[in-house]
């Protein structure tokens, strides 16, 4: 064997997929297009935001790359949400996306166990439906025990602007054209989606001044433990909006738009329509909002958020210079819609092996997700999954309710989709647990169970675990309704104490937080501001905490009642034929799962629970 | 569930009434019914017509009309034969039985209901109606029962449940793009939350009013002894259910029978006259009769003429004194107006039970007193206890959201109105879990 694991692709997906397979101890070997796009961001050049900053952090603390990557090559740094709760605290950061690039190519240049290798795969090659390795453009083959697929984007895909359309990867980088002939040969079965991308403009052709600035936050924290320095705000972003003018131009110009002409075949995402989607869905609306956001510290580049289009150049040019202070904007790369190919990630496991042929994983764009944070999240788990799978151990699946990724991994394997997913904290229904400032707690032992994170990490976990452990006793303290405790409830604005109460029910008011208690009081001696704030949060929201839990045990009910492996659903009376169908296609291993499937209603899970209570029945009677 | 099988139970009340009525549901429905049914004149056995006929089986012979609906056009889905007999227990039972010695299943209880939803024929509302439908014992029972099963009180409820999920839409847009200027300038949950809160309690309030018109209202009848209950009683029923005598003690266990006025049924508990009494069984009574007055709806006390003597009066004092304590509910009813008029005594009505003088507008009284008639015309009204917890639970978790709009994040609200609308949904059966269904399915009755 000349390797224990290929890794195809070295987009976000790839890079984690083969540094966690390399630091597994397995030789792994990463073939890509093109060096050069070895971590390339292609659209936005920022990574976090809502959900997808829960993603960055939960990858941190199984061990993976992207968010020491991220902090790194960050110019600037927003916190979302912050006004709206601990658990849809996002982070956001801007990109030096040249920067981002070289620190991934250094990483994986550096990583043990890796070789990284420049090459067209043409061809999964397999034996007795078990993957045996892949063959290039060039007719090389490399052999290996598993496979990761991370092709993103690049699997036969065009790019489109107007009535041009040329066969390409991403920013004019060369496409895979042979790789999905050969999955569609090994039977997978092959979707069409289609994404896209706004024009970049220079900054010095732009009026800066009729734009609303959004300058970063200081203090906020980095996305990786892992890292030790503190980024700096260098770059600002600027809030700007679209006119009827500008709406004018784009309506009569629909006739030549690739979208609406029927060109495009692929299902582009709702969440990110572009902007003739956006005039024509929502026809009404005066004017639509946009960013301009820094591509760089060395490049006067800037991206246009909100303006992807697919619209001929002339046309993106004109309604461009309709906007108030881009009169005179200079475009210096056209806006493109790009469609490709993708398998159904129906056909995955929640391991995220194939079912059609064992060994072989996916991960990223091909299983139709969208988002360099999706992508990454995915190719962490395949990788590690890859690496226990021939390491005969059984997969790390994360559940629901204890990561993002657990989410994002299940609605794949289990709804399919239908459009480019993409990672929305309302898609997770244990939100409030699953927050940026906890992910290592719940995530961390199992990276380092599963070998991905060093000793040295968890045993600093488990320091602070233990400090919050006995701090969370001075939560039930007593205060008595002394003057200086009343002084500082009217300085708060909070009502006055006529009796003892503990800290914990102090710190549940609104006005009150440990910071301000701590400092005023003193009652948390030496205990670490990490610590303080997970008392702080535990103290305020247990109460929904504990409901939201209630709702997860009514949940993990459903999960533990198994369905068996050989139910023929075609043959199950009463079930609706899409449900029928849907089953039969899927298998779900249980009726948590069935129940999460798009078609299957309600009342088909109530008769499944009636066919296995039937079951169970008639088993209890032949015993 | 093996639908297999072909399921038959006698499908009307055991003991009431003239026809009895057997369903049989499955593919051979038919074919069992025909093992022991025979048609006159040869006629044609067809799809929604009724056939003349005869069963014959062992020694038992009788005359029948036969239903058939064919699948899908049935109550189950299924194909249906109704055997439509004489009513006594023991021909109906040695049918049912004929039937099963011919290859059909005894019903489970809630089995053709069962059936009929796993076809698609009823929704989950629409079966816990009909439970109640089967139940009706009286018009305005079936006026609530029909307008569940027409799925009027599930329209109400989606629209709750429609008005829930727009504003769980909203807020979770807002946690999800907090960027996007519209996402934050839509939130209004100050305004909103409360409308559907209103709408909520606007169902929760008819529901003293649906368990009276589910249940019957309860009119318990106090006084002392030999003051005319028991001839009261029997002259609200319209027949004579109590034995009536003019020995104090007569009656001595509760007695409840049913009468239905403008609509609504009313259940009478003829109690025990209160007395000091040795009597053992007497005395058990009277405990009985004390008990039923304060669970009652509404109380008769009873007097009469000799109410002017000063024992008896102290005695209808204390009971008195008793019933404005314990019920919040009575009317004093001044009996025997045949034998004497007796004015000058406190009273809400003068009545002869004997002649059966004023007993209509005595019923008129009760039914006032007790039945509010604006929330009577409503169409949605909860009847189910299961409803009316679940919309109660669902009311408690709305206020506090809207409580803690104030104090906590929108993270935390957001948990609160979602659960406020899986409560709702758990009501319509679209957040159906596995022991909601165990609890419907154990409440129908056997036969349908």
């Amino acid at each position: 064997m000349d390797y224990d694991i290929i890794i195809v692709g070295s987009g976000h997906a790839g890079i984690e997929a083969a540094t966690a397979a390399a630091s597994k101890n397995h030789k792994t070997l990463l073939i890509t297009l093109n060096l050069d796009s070895i971590g390339f961001l292609p659209c936005n050049p920022s990574i976090g935001g809502t959900a997808k900053s829960q993603l960055v952090f939960e990858i941190d603390a199984l061990g993976g790359k992207m968010g020491y990557i991220a902090d790194k090559a960050t110019i600037q740094k927003r916190m979302l949400n912050s006004s709206k709760g601990p658990a849809v605290h996002s982070l956001r950061a801007q990109m030096d996306k040249n920067k981002y690039h070289e620190i991934a190519k250094k990483e994986l240049e550096n990583t043990k166990n890796l070789q990284i290798f420049q090459a067209e795969v043409t061809e999964i090659l397999t034996q007795n439906g078990k993957v045996t390795g892949v063959k290039t453009a060039l007719g090389e083959i490399f052999n290996a025990e598993a496979v990761v697929l991370c092709t993103g984007v690049y699997l036969n895909s065009r790019i489109i602007i107007g009535d041009f359309i040329q066969n390409s990867g991403p920013n004019g980088f060369m496409n895979a054209k042979s790789l999905s002939a050969s999955l569609l040969k090994l039977g997978f079965e092959i979707v069409r989606f289609k994404t896209g991308t706004p024009m970049r403009i220079h900054k010095d052709t732009i009026n800066l001044n009729e734009f609303e600035e959004s300058a970063g936050e200081e203090d906020l924290p980095n996305f990786s433990k892992q890292t030790k320095i503190k980024t700096k705000n260098l770059r600002k972003c600027y809030l700007g909006h679209t006119n009827l003018n500008t709406h004018q131009i784009l309506k009569n110009n629909l006739s030549r738009s690739p979208l609406y002409g029927g060109v495009i075949k692929g299902t582009g995402p709702r969440y990110c329509p572009s902007i003739e989607d956006k005039i024509v869905r929502f026809a009404d609306k005066e004017r639509h909002q946009f960013f301009l956001e820094p591509e760089g510290l060395e490049t006067q580049e800037i991206y246009v958020q909100g303006l992807s289009t697919s619209m001929p150049f002339d046309v993106q040019k004109d309604f461009i210079h309709s906007i108030k202070g881009l009169e005179n904007a200079w475009l210096m790369r056209p806006a493109y819609a790009i469609e490709y190919d993708c398998i159904n990630p129906l056909q995955l496991k929640p391991s995220l092996e194939t079912k059609i042929v064992e060994n072989l994983f996916c991960a990223g764009q091909i299983n139709g997700t969208s988002g360099y944070e999706e992508a990454a999240a995915q190719g962490l788990i395949a990788g590690l999954n890859a690496s226990l799978k021939i390491e005969n151990k059984p997969p790390v699946i994360l559940q629901r309710n204890q990561a993002y990724i657990g989410v994002l991994i299940d609605d794949l394997v289990t709804k399919g989709t239908n459009e480019p997913y993409r990672m929305m904290t309302s898609r997770a229904e244990h939100r409030l647990y699953l927050r940026q400032d906890n992910a290592e707690q719940r995530l961390t032992p199992i990276g380092y169970n599963a070998g991905l994170v060093p000793k040295s990490r968890y045993l600093k976990l488990k320091k602070q675990q233990e400090e919050q452990q006995s701090a969370e006793l001075i939560l039930n303290q007593i205060l008595s309704p002394t003057t200086e405790l009343n002084q500082f409830l009217i300085e708060n604005n909070e009502a006055l104490v006529k009796s003892g109460i503990s800290v914990r029910n102090l710190l549940k008011r609104p006005n009150i937080d440990i910071y301000k208690l701590n400092k005023k009081f003193n009652l948390f001696k030496g205990v670490s501001r990490e610590t303080l704030q997970q008392l702080n949060i535990i103290a305020k929201y247990e109460g929904y905490i504990a409901i939201q839990n209630e709702q997860v045990e009514r949940a993990i009910q459903n999960e533990e009642i198994k369905l068996p492996v050989d139910i023929d659903y075609s043959k199950l009376n009463g079930l609706r034929l899409e449900a029928r169908q849907k089953l039969n296609k899927i298998r779900p291993i249980n009726l948590g799962q069935a129940s999460r499937i798009s078609g299957v209603s309600p009342a088909d899970i109530s008769i499944l629970t009636i066919y296995l209570k039937k079951l169970e029945h008639q088993k209890k009677n032949t015993d | 569930m093996n639908t297999n099988t072909t399921i038959t139970a006698i499908a009307t009340p055991i003991g009431t009434g003239g026809i009895g009525v057997i369903r049989l549901s499955g593919k051979n429905a038919l074919k069992i019914a025909q093992s022991i049914f025979t048609p006159f004149n040869n006629l044609k056995i067809e799809h929604k017509k009724a056939v003349f006929g005869t069963v014959n089986f062992e020694n038992c012979s009788d005359n029948c009309l036969l239903l058939y609906f064919k699948a899908p056009h049935s109550f189950t889905g299924e194909d249906v034969v109704e055997l439509q007999m004489h009513g006594g227990v023991f021909l109906l039972n040695e049918t049912v039985k004929a039937l099963i010695k011919n290859g059909a299943t005894m019903a489970e209880p809630g089995e053709f209901s069962k059936r009929a939803v796993i076809n698609g024929k009823m929704d989950i509302t629409q079966a816990e109606a009909l439970i109640d439908m089967i139940n009706a014992q009286s018009s305005a029972e079936i006026k609530v029962a029909s307008s569940q099963m027409r799925g009027e009180l599930k329209q109400k409820l989606m629209q709750i449940s429609n008005s829930l999920l727009n504003q769980i839409a909203t807020i979770e847009v807002a946690l999800d793009y907090p960027e996007h200027e519209e996402a934050q300038t839509q939130l209004n949950l100050e305004n909103e939350l409360p409308l559907i809160l209103e709408e909520i309690y606007k169902l929760i309030n008819t529901q003293n009013l649906g368990a009276q018109i589910k249940n019957g209202v309860n009119v318990a009848l106090a006084g002392i002894p030999n003051v005319g209950k028991s001839s009261l009683l029997n002259a609200l029923l319209g027949y004579d259910r109590a034995i009536v005598t003019n020995i104090e003690g007569t009656t001595r266990d509760t007695l409840c029978e049913s009468y239905n006025f403008n609509g609504v049924r009313f259940n009478v508990t003829d109690t025990a006259g209160i007395r000091e009494s040795n009597d053992e069984v007497e005395k058990q009574g009277v405990m009985r009769a004390i008990s039923s007055q304060k669970e009652a709806d509404i109380v008769l006390f009873i007097i009469d003429n000799n109410s002017k003597n000063s024992t008896i009066q102290q005695k209808n004092n204390t009971i008195l004194q008793n019933l404005i304590t314990n019920c919040s509910n009575y009317i004093t009813v001044l009996n025997k107006l045949d034998i004497e008029n007796n004015d000058k005594i406190k009273h809400d009505i003068a009545i002869s039970a004997k002649n059966k003088t004023n007993i209509n507008e005595l019923k008129q009284l009760i039914f006032d007193r007790t039945i509010d008639k604006q929330t009577l015309s409503e169409v949605n009204i909860i009847t189910n206890q299961r409803h009316s917890e679940l919309l109660n639970k669902a009311a408690e978790c709305l206020s506090q959201a809207i409580v803690d709009l104030t104090n906590y994040s929108l993270d935390c609200v957001a948990v609160l109105v979602k659960q406020a609308f899986e409560l709702i949904g758990q009501i319509t059966g679209e957040t159906t879990s596995e022991d909601i269904i165990n609890t419907i399915f154990s409440k129908f009755c056997l036969g349908k």
